[in-house]
């Protein structure tokens, strides 16, 4: 049984880490809050579900239209809202975040109204066996898809002339500036694939999670534990995050109690910011 | 090269520079001098493009500087070396001095000037996978300029390349800085360290709160013993 | 050029705001009378945006049917009933929209209110001013237990949903496996909000004056991402009846990680809400099949009903489907009921509207079992509660949710029993 519970805090913990890790990105180098996270989760999972209802599209494939499509909403939103405040006070940051998720979430519940949707896919209930222990199906594409996922995007990051001025403006934008490094691109870019972290991430929730106008509300708030824990702004932060979270929390549950299991993420959090400030990946600053 | 006139740079109200006008020629070195918050470093950033709010003349090559973003400020062959080195701390020596040839230009050609510059900064080259953060203070000011050149400027904006450097490593940097403008790029440096710079320049300015106070070349400070007193230190 | 997007913005949040509701606008059902002075106004307050908003909005519509119906039956003594929307998506504009209506509007009647967290901020602000608050849906047995005088509730509180789980788990479901109660092995499974909580105490307490053996109990946020942990320690316990109060995207995600673990017990009761929900079955497909749902009465068996119940439940239905392509769930037929015997036994015997004359018709009321039509009757305590509410058990069959237990309000058999292996 405590292998099983492992194997399963560490698949709830990917999940966790690939959800993040949009947020993780924006905050990194926009050094922004993004509060919507949770509603671009939502819309990407509303894309998932409906590429399934209406065209038949399985959840993993369909990134293939959520992908670009979440990437120019991205790129609009940056370019027309994050744009405007980027330099502004921490308080406007919020108030034009924390609005555009509100703004987001009652459109849906608008236009698409306040219903459960669910994709019905076989593998999501399916399993894997290995001697005694159970591999969820859907756990398991999770696992492997969030670890394709980062270890390409930290490939981007590391080896691409674009990935290094994005690392180089989140490590001194006034400096990147002075290279010639046009940091309002670089922001739209960031901001951008942020967005294609979450649609991967919202199909893949999609199997396991109906969508509606508030589902954004399940994942946010952990997400939020992850960014902190693994340090703002870290990748590898926010995938070791998430599997620190996952684990405990899945091990918690089983071992101690259910109820208790949602508390320990933010006990952890607060360990952790006692004897690391940074974050487990942070850098002080 | 580099005409200012009247120039003023704001920091919301209050201003850092007031009504300033310099001039540099193609293949000097001209040197601010002035104390901490003089607006040597404010003037600066009002050439590089990242002090937004100024206001006066600033022409390069006979182009309005205004009418170009900072960053585009780096393609018309300006850069910029800040106070303090601002290297990427968590990217390793080369990419830092990638970084540097991020401009269209310079990239294309980044190879060889890598070359020459691990020529000029052998160390850097020993350390070129090192992370930015752990180089030693005249490693880190080295690969600043380094990082600099990469980008195949005209004119080099050095700003205190001296601070916080042991003696023997400052002689060093501004030999450097010496040599590089031998290779033709015209350099305008700021620093409070005036005996070096009085040494290695060919003219200077004195700024004080931010007022233009004097214009020197070497030959005419002879003759002013007030000013070698009261900034230079000399009887 | 900021102007143009600050425009731009303001409208947009004007037009998320406007679908958040908090519209004051007086809405009848058959267009506007005219003469606003006679008419009887009602204020409802229900969450009609955010979380709760999709039956928030169907038990508006069934409130406005009744309206309608009595309405076009001659009203009130020749007086419409009118009803004016105010949008509570949570406790605290739940308290600010009753202060408006009965303070501002100075409306004495209110009606609501769906979620028991909204009720227990809305209620006390409108007993505070002496006005009559009907119930039609909220639960937590908290509100009819502080000693209010003029609450009213016609549905059944939180802890009778519970125990007639564990009843009907003890007395139907034990001697069809061949098991007595003190063999018939349950797992109590709740989630930890107010709601869960306060039914999940009715399913103990029951199960353990019938001496079921209880082998799990555990609590757990309905936010949670997931359930392994609590799927793994019930295959653990192995228990023969799951009994669980869950929100809805909670309840999907148990039966779907009880699949994966490949957990099936013998039979699985849910507590109204999320297992009773249509999209529930909709996101579990063939899943759903045979899962047992202890509701509020929806649709009963006419057998369960007098002449005129089963005749007004047909008028409701007609009505209903006339704007909506799903069937009314338990909460909308309480709703339905509630305003009814508001409309049409409370009202018409009303000379001042005033609270105190309102409590001593409701507490003169006696009808019988199967007057109305999801087979309540009408019988209040002194403390607000009608003694009549019935709880049903239903079956998701087929993609629908039928009456299987008691008899008499049954419209099909219990089947599924016990639930078949996964395919």
């Amino acid at each position: 049984m405590f292998l099983q519970n492992l194997v399963n805090g560490i698949f709830v913990g990917a999940m966790y880490g690939l959800t993040a890790s949009g947020l993780s990105l924006i905050f990194g180098v926009l050094n922004i809050v993004n509060f919507a996270h949770g509603e671009f989760i939502m819309i990407g999972m509303y894309i998932t579900y409906f590429a399934g209802a209406l065209l038949g599209v399985n959840p993993i494939l369909s990134v293939l239209i959520s992908v670009p499509v979440m990437l120019i909403l991205g790129v609009l939103v940056e370019r027309f809202l994050i744009n405007r405040i980027i330099n502004s006070s921490d308080m406007a940051q919020i108030f034009l975040t924390v609005g555009l998720g509100l703004v987001l979430s009652n459109l849906a519940l608008i236009f698409i109204g306040g219903n459960y949707y669910s994709v019905r896919v076989g593998y999501a209930t399916e399993s894997l066996k290995l001697g005694s222990l159970l591999i969820g199906k859907a756990s398991f594409l999770t696992f492997i898809v969030t670890v394709i996922t980062f270890i390409v995007v930290s490939m981007m990051l590391k080896y691409t002339f674009i990935g290094k001025a994005i690392r180089a403006t989140s490590q001194d934008r006034t400096t990147a500036q002075l290279m010639g490094v046009n940091t309002g691109f670089i922001y739209t870019v960031a901001f951008g694939l942020g967005m294609v972290l979450v649609a991967i991430s919202a199909a893949l929730l999609t199997i396991m999670f109906p969508v509606y106008p508030n589902i954004g509300n399940h994942f946010v708030v952990i997400c939020f534990v992850i960014v902190v824990l693994g340090g703002l702004g870290s990748l590898p932060g926010a995938l070791v995050g998430g599997v620190i979270v996952g684990v405990i929390e899945i091990l918690c549950g089983y071992y101690f109690s259910m109820g208790w299991k949602d508390v320990v993420p933010f006990l952890v959090l607060i360990i952790c910011l006692l004897v690391r400030p940074q974050g487990i990946f942070g850098t002080r600053t | 090269m580099l005409k200012l006139k009247n120039v003023d740079v704001l920091y919301g109200k209050f201003m850092a520079v007031k009504q300033v006008s310099i001039n540099v020629k193609k293949g000097e070195i001209v040197a601010l001098i002035g104390s901490n918050g003089a607006g040597k470093s404010s003037l600066l950033k009002a050439v590089s493009g990242l002090c937004s709010s100024v206001k006066g003349e600033l022409i390069f090559e006979d182009q309005d500087l205004k009418s170009y973003k900072c960053h585009d400020r780096v393609c018309e062959g300006i850069i910029h070396v800040p106070e303090g080195r601002k290297l990427f701390p968590r990217l390793t020596v080369m990419e830092n001095l990638q970084m540097g040839a991020y401009s269209k230009k310079a990239r294309s050609s980044s190879k060889e000037t890598l070359a020459k510059i691990f020529q000029i900064f052998p160390r850097l080259e020993e350390r070129k996978n090192q992370l930015a953060y752990s180089l030693s203070g005249g490693e880190q000011q080295m690969c600043a300029i380094g990082r600099g050149l990469m980008s195949l400027p005209k004119l080099l904006l050095l700003d205190e390349p001296s601070l916080g450097l042991a003696p023997n490593l400052v002689k060093l940097v501004f030999d450097t800085v010496k040599a590089i403008n031998k290779e033709g790029i015209t350099i305008l440096l700021a620093e409070q360290n005036s005996t070096m710079s009085l040494k290695y320049s060919d003219r200077f300015y004195i700024l004080e709160s931010g007022n233009m106070v004097n214009e020197q070349s070497k030959d005419s400070l002879a003759s002013d013993a007030d000013i070698k007193k009261k900034y230079f230190g000399l009887a | 050029m900021k102007k143009i997007w600050l425009t731009v913005l303001a409208a947009l949040l004007a037009v998320s705001l406007a679908g958040c509701g908090g519209s004051n606008k007086a809405e009848t059902t058959e267009g506007n009378q005219g003469d606003g002075g006679g008419d009887i106004k009602l204020g409802v307050i229900l969450p009609l945006s955010g979380n709760l908003a999709l039956l928030g909005n169907e038990i508006m519509d069934a409130i406005n049917i009744a309206a309608d119906m009595k309405n076009k039956s001659g009203g009130i003594n020749g007086k419409k009933i009118v009803t004016e929307r105010a949008d509570a998506p949570d406790p605290n504009a739940g308290s600010t929209q009753a202060n408006r209506l009965v303070n501002t509007e100075n409306i004495k009647m209110l009606m609501g209110t769906y979620s028991s967290g909204i009720a227990a901020a809305s209620v006390p602000v409108a007993m505070r001013a002496n006005a009559t608050y009907v119930e039609v849906n909220a639960v937590a047995d908290e509100i009819t237990g502080q000693g209010y005088k003029y609450i009213w509730r016609n549905v059944a509180t939180a802890s009778m949903m519970g125990s007639n789980a564990s009843k009907f788990a003890a007395e139907y479901i034990a001697p069809k496996l061949n098991l007595t109660p003190e063999k018939l092995k349950v797992a109590i499974i709740h989630e930890d909000s107010s709601w869960g909580t306060s039914v999940s105490n009715g399913v103990r307490t029951k199960a353990e004056e019938y001496n079921l053996n209880i082998v799990c109990d555990e609590s757990y946020s309905s936010k949670s991402t997931d359930l392994s942990p609590l799927i793994l320690k019930m295959t653990k316990a192995k228990p023969d009846v799951v009994i669980a109060s869950s929100y809805i995207a909670d309840a999907i995600l148990l039966q779907k990680q009880a699949k994966q673990f490949d957990f099936r017990p013998k039979a699985w009761i849910g507590t109204s809400a999320g297992h009773a929900l249509g999209d529930y079955a909709g996101s579990l497909g063939q899943d759903a099949e045979g899962i047992f749902v202890s509701d509020l009465p929806g649709i009963v068996s006419d057998n369960g009903l007098d002449k005129d119940a089963a005749q007004l439940k047909q008028e409701f239905l007609t009505a209903w489907k006339a704007s909506h392509e799903t069937v009314p769930s338990g909460v909308t037929f309480g709703a339905f009921c509630g305003a009814w015997t508001f409309f049409n036994d409370v009202l018409p015997q009303c000379k001042t509207f005033d609270a105190e004359e309102i409590r001593n018709i409701y507490l003169g009321l006696d009808i019988e079992l199967g007057s109305l039509p999801d087979g309540t009757g009408v019988k209040y305590g002194q403390n607000g509660q009608n003694e009549r509410a019935t709880i049903v058990v239903e079956q998701w069959q087929n993609g629908a949710l039928v009456a299987v237990w008691p008899d008499n309000y049954a419209a099909a058999q219990p089947a599924s029993l016990p639930l078949p292996a996964y395919k």
